[in-house]
């Protein structure tokens, strides 16, 4: 009995601390930015909502916030489109060479960011590209349709195939199998992969700073820029109303999709 | 088979390879109106890719198919009124059982929709309105086979459907949908590797492997009468003998010395052989029993015994690595102490020689 009494606490309080080490830094950049002074202290010395005013009348920081929050729309729609396709396709994709193509669609998940953000660099620099909202979205889709792959490959039942050649067999032609049947049983899956990708965008740093200029700036990076020069709590506050913004994006997104398929899903070479 | 009705079935010199790999070279096979065909063979023979063929699921190279003579191999499969079992069953996971058996329903037969009927068929009326991921193994593989069945299908194709079951539920599942078969008189091509399934199900069996038929029959002639070795050896137990033909009787009799025994024996076989051949006679171990002292059998050892319930399987050396296995009635007969002499006696009608 003791023992797993002991056992217990220990495991809460295992549970606590690394808890606490993940939402820490969150509790310290929350606290400063209720902050009234200039300066950034934790515990703030006196409450006020004075940063978020700040943040929200100055178009420094609402315009960065709008090209993120468009380029992230722009990103996850196109990412869902052309990771559900691929996705799909790998599907049919026959036994050989299948790894292959898996690898060769999910590379940009492990090529080191600002690799990939040089790269785009060099060849958007070529095309004119950098500098403006075109350069963002491109760059973008680069990191996160990989991810939309792998979820909505992973995420679709194993046996897709024989489901659509039983409906066929029950005289459904290719519209009403793809209607009543693939997408009924992938859009979980390309939901969670088309969020997740909002999510990614919405938050790049490394490929952002490449492709920014002045004509489309990202949040990220203008914060980025900003923590180089100045040190108020305004970071603190549009950080917070970022950190605010996401919570409720996913609580209202788990009311339709498991967030769950995002972080725990089939590993991808494991499939026959 | 009736020489003037046209087969429900008529599949022409099929052929399929995927690259390079043959996976059918040249299947030709007519199956009669509501007879209910099993294709056996071991694992990559085509019987799969021959099924998915008719079905329409697989485009062949070359060939044809014809359904009730009218050919289909260009008809895609949402067009060729087939019902499908899969080995997976494939039900659709985000439709309950009767949104699964009405799924291929669109035209009501005289204002009455098959579905009700379907799902009293296979009984599973009470479970109508469950998820599939709700429903026992068996019940899925019920669901399956009434979706099929209730678009009121030309022919009913079986892909391996009860390679995931338990061996109890198999037993009653292979009843079940032979009962459901002659009370539809459905035209049914059964696939499977699993020998017993084929040989209690269907009215003919087809062996295949590496993509050509073996043997086409009867349950009874391809276990009795099989056509070569590798039928033989596929469809139940058989021991093989050697043996030289001594003299020619008729087309499908031979009298034959096996090796190792005294007097020559009488065998049946396929195909007429000269004197002096050397063949392999094949018995099945049910067919062949121990004796003590009689004279006349082919003298041996008993070197090894598993008790089997019904039987006692006995393997008995006849010579020099030659071991014969016999299946002895089980219960209340005599064991055999390993090491005893004993004789063997096989049924002369049960002795069927094959050409090597």
């Amino acid at each position: 009995m003791m023992a797993t009494r002991t056992v217990g606490v220990l495991r809460g309080t295992f549970v606590a601390i690394v808890l606490l080490f993940i939402l820490a830094p969150l509790i310290v950049v929350v606290g400063v930015s209720f902050n009234r002074s200039p300066f950034v202290f934790f515990p703030p010395r006196a409450l006020s909502l004075h940063w978020y005013g700040e943040v929200l009348r100055s178009s420094a920081w609402t315009g960065p916030l709008a090209t993120s929050a468009v380029v992230a729309a722009i990103v996850a729609g196109f990412a869902g489109l052309l990771g559900t396709v691929s996705g799909l396709a790998l599907a049919r994709w026959p036994v050989r060479g299948r790894q292959m193509i898996e690898l060769a669609l999910l590379a940009p998940i492990f090529i080191p960011g600002i690799l990939t953000g040089m790269a785009l660099l060099f060849w958007l620099g070529r095309l004119q590209l950098v500098g403006g909202l075109a350069g963002l979205v491109l760059g973008h889709l680069v990191i996160t349709v990989p991810y939309v792959v792998r979820t909505v490959y992973g995420g679709m039942p194993g046996n897709l195939m024989d489901l659509e050649a039983a409906a066929a067999t029950l005289g459904a032609g290719p519209v009403r199998t793809f209607v009543r049947v693939s997408v009924p049983l992938v859009l979980p899956a390309v939901s969670a992969g088309t969020f997740f990708a909002f999510l990614l965008s919405f938050d790049n740093v490394t490929i952002s700073l490449f492709l920014a200029g002045p004509r489309a700036v990202t949040l990220p990076v203008q914060i980025f820029n900003y923590v180089q020069f100045s040190n108020d709590p305004s970071v603190a506050a549009i950080s917070t109303v970022l950190m605010l913004a996401t919570v409720v994006a996913l609580l209202g997104a788990e009311r339709f999709i498991s967030v769950r398929q995002l972080v725990s899903r089939r590993t991808l070479g494991g499939r026959a | 088979m009736g020489a003037h009705s046209t087969p429900a079935i008529d599949l022409v010199e099929i052929r399929k390879a995927y690259g390079r790999t043959p996976v059918l070279s040249g299947v030709s096979l007519p199956v009669e109106s509501g007879e209910f065909i099993a294709v056996l063979g071991p694992s990559g023979c085509g019987k799969t890719t021959l099924l998915r063929i008719i079905a329409g699921l697989t485009p062949l190279d070359a060939g044809a198919v014809f359904f009730h003579g009218e050919r289909v191999d260009r008809l895609p499969a949402h067009h060729r009124r087939v019902g499908f079992v899969f080995q997976s069953y494939a039900l659709f996971p985000h439709m309950t059982v009767v949104e699964n058996v009405s799924f291929g329903v669109r035209h009501r037969q005289n204002g009455r929709s098959p579905v009700g009927a379907m799902l009293e068929l296979v009984g599973l009326t009470t479970e109508a309105h469950k998820f599939p991921h709700q429903l026992s193994g068996g019940q899925q593989q019920r669901v399956a086979l009434a979706r099929a069945l209730a678009i009121q299908p030309a022919v009913l194709l079986l892909d391996e459907p009860f390679s995931n079951l338990d061996l109890k539920l198999r037993q009653a599942m292979r009843l079940e949908v032979r009962r459901v078969h002659d009370q539809l008189g459905m035209t049914t091509v059964l696939v499977t590797h699993d020998q017993t399934e084929a040989l209690t199900m269907a009215d003919r069996v087809v062996l295949m492997t590496n993509g050509v038929i073996m043997q086409t029959g009867t349950p009874v002639d391809v276990y009795q009468r099989p056509a070569n070795r590798f039928v033989a050896d596929f469809v139940g137990d058989a021991n093989f003998l050697s043996g030289i033909v001594e003299t020619p009787i008729a087309v499908d009799r031979a009298r034959i010395v096996l090796d190792g025994a005294a007097a020559a024996l009488e065998a049946r076989g396929a195909a007429p052989v000269a004197a002096g051949e050397r063949v392999t006679v094949m018995v099945r171990p049910e067919h062949v029993s121990l004796d003590r002292s009689e004279p006349g059998g082919i003298n041996g050892s008993v070197v090894r015994q598993v008790f089997m319930g019904a039987v006692v399987r006995c393997w008995v050396e006849i010579g020099e690595g030659v071991r014969v296995i016999v299946d002895a009635p089980g219960g209340g007969q005599p064991q055999w102490p390993t090491g005893a002499p004993v004789q063997i006696k096989v049924d002369p009608e049960r002795l069927w020689y094959l050409r090597q």
